[in-house]
């Protein structure tokens, strides 16, 4: 029978960004280049840069993480969001013109894609956030930003703002080692079934379920324990989660009911397929074989008695 | 007991304030009580009287009719009033006496108030009533479908069609025939007008019949089919008339049945759709007259056909359109419209095919290079009658037998070597791709471990669904591409508790096989298709999911 919790702990371990630190440091010096380049040409018209995104929050994966620089520009710095969003992203196409960095619009941030490199597994790729302070002066005290919403998937609401405070997602998550521990678990799960979850949804949905918990400390009583919760309550029409840093922000009410549904029957059925066979956690949360222990006989990846993972014989099956 | 009969109906005649008992109540020859009643109407018109027959074994119902009949010969013009002048009520259903005529003469005056005084019309469309009577001592059934192209009033011409198996009711043969398609005669330079079957449906055709479309419904009161062939000469032209006339006199013996030239006519119905009535016309007894007639404003005569006075001979004739076929229940278009390849046809995969072609698919083919043996007929689709050949060419005939819908290509050498033999080798993947890529959904039904680790590697745009069922039918597995091989891999050596030791060994020279029986499977398969068609239509996130068999019953556990 699968040891539940020495399993999410190689999960988690295997996951770990040490695993993958020579890549990290490209892309942390790539960041430092754009910073350096942003205090150049924008001076004293912005605020100190800082990074966000799940690095930032300790919430990274090696198979998925985001370096974020948050670039938080003065009221007065620029005419509109639109021109701070298009002055940002012309100036970094001005910048790189020549070299074979791609750099394009998203939703909130320019999108930086820099060469891959030989031996690595993906390009470095960065996400810079303009953001505007809400009035003169007004950052240094509350840390709020106006973003651009560039275009969303209908291309509505172009030109049109976001209110937020990144510091205060950033500090929502900060000390929370137990939650974030399953943030990263889900977060994983997320990434191996494809899904489509805001990242986001899931640190408040976890950090909403684990609040007040005093149960058993496991890896894996914790995360049953929030996969319960959301279940019961993710296509609930009354359970909210607010963004911390705009509490006029409920990310549960952007997601479309269907969204919430499948949302609740994931966790129904990783629920359901864990008891019917403790197996099956395996299918959902997925070693990173990668950067498996190979000289770890303790027998995990192999059945008590069975031969690990070989073809089925054609008799095994049948039809 | 009868005057316990008779006590109750009278006490519940006298409860109901709008019935009253016209006379006495009187029991028959065969227990059988009849009276009469005045139903009261409103706004000043006059009760109206109804014959009421009880038979015994009301209050329950007697092959499908109600034991009760309620009758008035001057009412044959409103809705549901039948030919015999008995009103055709759908009751509900009283286990007592008591209730059950309280109950049925409410739903008379129900139908009194509503057609008789307010003359309301049913918006539902009802087919004519025909009375189809064993003609020389058999019973005769037409199926058409819709057909390629519209009618038009006026059209005449001839028709093909062929026989089906025969069948039996009321001890007498049913001979069931198919209509292929229509030649116009009105339209000489037409193609044949082919009803939509599938095109191996049309290779039946084997008879000629006449056709003619009718402007008009050949009907009496609206509801019931003319029963004169003189009526005919009101809804026909002169050019359908004499065309029906000189050819039936010509048709050859081969396309004549039973003594019968079989005459069809046509005409269009509320829902836009063509109905079809075939009579049977004894050729040594044709119902026709010639006179000669003066063509206006000329000095030339003519000869004019009409239809002599005589009983119809109708046959039942049945609207077997796609529409009507699968309208009790289908799979979504998403599904039905696919083109769609099964790899592999033993229990899982002839169950899997039947259920689609029962469902509405079109466009099947089928793969195995498997034989049909006798022990394969108890857990599978295949028949004892059938023979024994190759699993696909069965299957086919099976398939063709349930649905003239289906095109069912089915094929027994080869496609082994296209999709195994083109791995590593990019000519030969491409080409395996091309072809596979023509399926919009490929069911690999083979528990070929090395055809589904290709299908993986081929990378195909189809959605490939692969389904397996462990020993005993505990647990089945679906798995949907990208990547099935993985995750079937997986399921099998780590989560099923998959029994290898009491296999079914065969005397003689034979693998060992699986036991389960045809309940174990087909239940799963069942379920199966349910969730994969829901998961393909998108109603459902596709997931895959095993279904297990426990103490509880079938659950699935999607993964």
């Amino acid at each position: 029978m699968l040891d539940k919790n020495k399993h999410l702990r190689e999960v988690l371990d295997t996951h770990k960004m040490h695993h993958v630190q020579d890549f990290v440091d490209k892309v942390k010096a790539r960041r430092e280049e754009i910073k350096s380049m942003m205090l150049e040409k924008y001076g004293t018209d912005k605020y100190p840069s800082f990074c966000s995104g799940s690095f930032a929050k300790h919430t990274a994966t090696n198979v998925k993480f985001d370096l974020d620089l948050v670039e938080p520009f003065k009221h007065s710095a620029f005419g509109t969001l639109q021109e701070m969003f298009d002055g940002v992203h012309d100036f970094l196409v001005e910048k790189y013109e020549g070299t074979e960095v791609e750099i394009r619009k998203q939703k909130v941030s320019i999108g930086v894609t820099f060469p891959q490199e030989e031996g690595d597994d993906k390009p470095v790729e960065l996400d810079v956030v303009p953001g505007r302070e809400l009035s003169d002066d007004d950052y240094t005290g509350s840390h709020d930003l106006n973003l651009c919403f560039n275009e969303d998937h209908w291309g509505f609401k172009k030109g049109s703002c976001q209110k937020t405070n990144i510091q205060k997602q950033i500090d929502h998550i900060k000390g929370k080692t137990s939650e974030r521990e399953i943030i990263r678990l889900l977060k994983i799960w997320k990434k191996q079934k494809q899904k489509k979850y805001k990242s986001f949804v899931i640190e408040l949905g976890v950090i909403r379920a684990l609040d007040g918990y005093n149960g058993d400390n496991g890896l894996w009583p914790r995360l049953k324990h929030t996969m319960e919760y959301l279940r019961d309550h993710i296509a609930d029409s009354s359970f909210h989660l607010y963004d911390p840093g705009n509490s006029g922000n409920d990310v549960v009410a952007a997601m479309s009911d269907f969204d919430r549904q499948c949302f609740k029957n994931d966790m129904s059925d990783i629920l359901n397929s864990v008891e019917w066979n403790e197996d099956s956690l395996e299918q959902f949360f997925k070693v990173n074989e990668k950067f498996q222990k190979k000289d770890d006989d303790s027998g995990f990846g192999n059945k008590n008695g069975r031969e690990g993972y070989s073809n089925p014989q054609t008799s095994n099956r049948f039809g | 007991m009868g005057k316990e009969r008779i006590d109750i109906i009278r006490e519940v005649i006298d409860q109901l304030s709008f019935v009253h008992l016209v006379g006495e109540i009187q029991q028959g020859a065969g227990y059988i009580v009849s009276c009469e009643i005045d139903v009261d109407t409103t706004g000043g018109v006059e009760p109206l009287r109804w014959a009421v027959e009880i038979f015994p074994l009301y209050p329950m119902m007697a092959q499908g009719y109600d034991s009760i009949r309620f009758t008035n010969k001057g009412l044959m013009e409103y809705p549901h009033i039948m030919e015999e002048s008995n009103l055709c009520l759908h009751t509900n259903h009283a286990y007592d006496l008591h209730s059950k005529l309280r109950g049925d003469l409410t739903m008379l005056k129900q139908w009194v108030d509503k057609y008789y005084v307010n003359g309301e019309k049913d918006d539902h469309y009802e087919h004519l009533v025909v009375n189809t009577l064993p003609i020389n001592g058999k019973y005769y059934t037409f199926l058409f479908a819709e057909a390629e192209r519209p009618f038009k009033d006026g059209d005449y011409g001839w028709f093909d069609f062929g026989s089906q198996m025969k069948g039996l009711k009321n001890e007498k043969t049913v001979d069931c025939f198919s209509v292929i398609g229509y030649l116009s005669n009105y339209y000489p330079k037409s193609e044949t007008n082919n009803c939509k079957w599938r095109a191996a449906t049309r290779t039946l055709k084997g008879y000629v019949g006449i056709y003619c479309f009718l402007s008009k419904t050949p009907d009496v009161y609206g509801k019931f089919i003319i029963k004169d062939y003189k009526e005919l000469n009101k809804l026909m032209s002169h050019n359908q008339v004499k065309f029906v006339n000189d050819e039936m006199r010509k048709i050859e013996d081969k396309h004549i049945i039973d003594g019968h030239v079989v005459f069809m006519v046509g005409y269009s119905i509320p829902s836009g759709e063509v109905q079809w009535q075939t009579m049977l016309i004894p050729v040594n007894d044709l119902p026709f007259e010639v006179e000669k007639v003066r063509m206006p404003g000329t000095s030339q005569n003519q000869w004019l056909a009409h239809f002599t006075s005589g009983n119809i001979q109708w046959a039942q004739t049945i609207n077997s359109s796609y529409e009507h076929f699968f309208g009790r229940g289908a799979y979504p278009k998403r599904v039905t419209d696919s083109k769609i390849l099964i790899i592999g046809v033993g229990a899982i995969g002839s169950m899997v095919a039947v259920a689609l072609t029962r469902c509405g698919a079109r466009d099947l083919s089928i793969y195995d290079f498997d034989d049909k043996k006798p022990g394969n007929i108890c857990r599978s689709e295949y028949e004892f009658l059938h023979g024994c050949g190759g699993k696909v060419f069965e299957l086919s005939r099976i398939l063709y037998a349930i649905s003239p819908f289906v095109e069912c290509k089915a094929w027994d050498t080869d496609f082994d070597m296209l999709v195994k033999g083109s791995i590593g080798n990019e000519d030969g993947m491409a080409k395996a791709r091309e072809f596979l890529n023509e399926f919009d959904i490929v069911f690999d039904c083979s528990t070929d471990n090395d055809m589904m680790k290709c299908l993986d590697q081929l990378e195909l745009r189809s959605q490939i669904v692969n389904m397996s069922i462990s020993n005993h039918a505990q647990e089945l597995v679906c798995a949907f591409s990208p990547e099935m091989s993985g995750f079937v891999e997986e399921v099998y050596t780590k989560l099923l508790k998959n029994d290898l030791e009491d296999v079914y060994n065969p005397t003689g020279c034979w693998n060992p096989t699986f036991k389960a029986s045809y309940t174990d499977i087909a239940c799963m398969v069942q379920l199966a298709m349910k969730h994969i068609v829901k998961m393909i239509s998108g109603e459902e996130e596709k997931k895959n999911f095993v279904i297990v068999d426990d103490r509880e019953g079938l659950k699935i556990q999607r993964l």
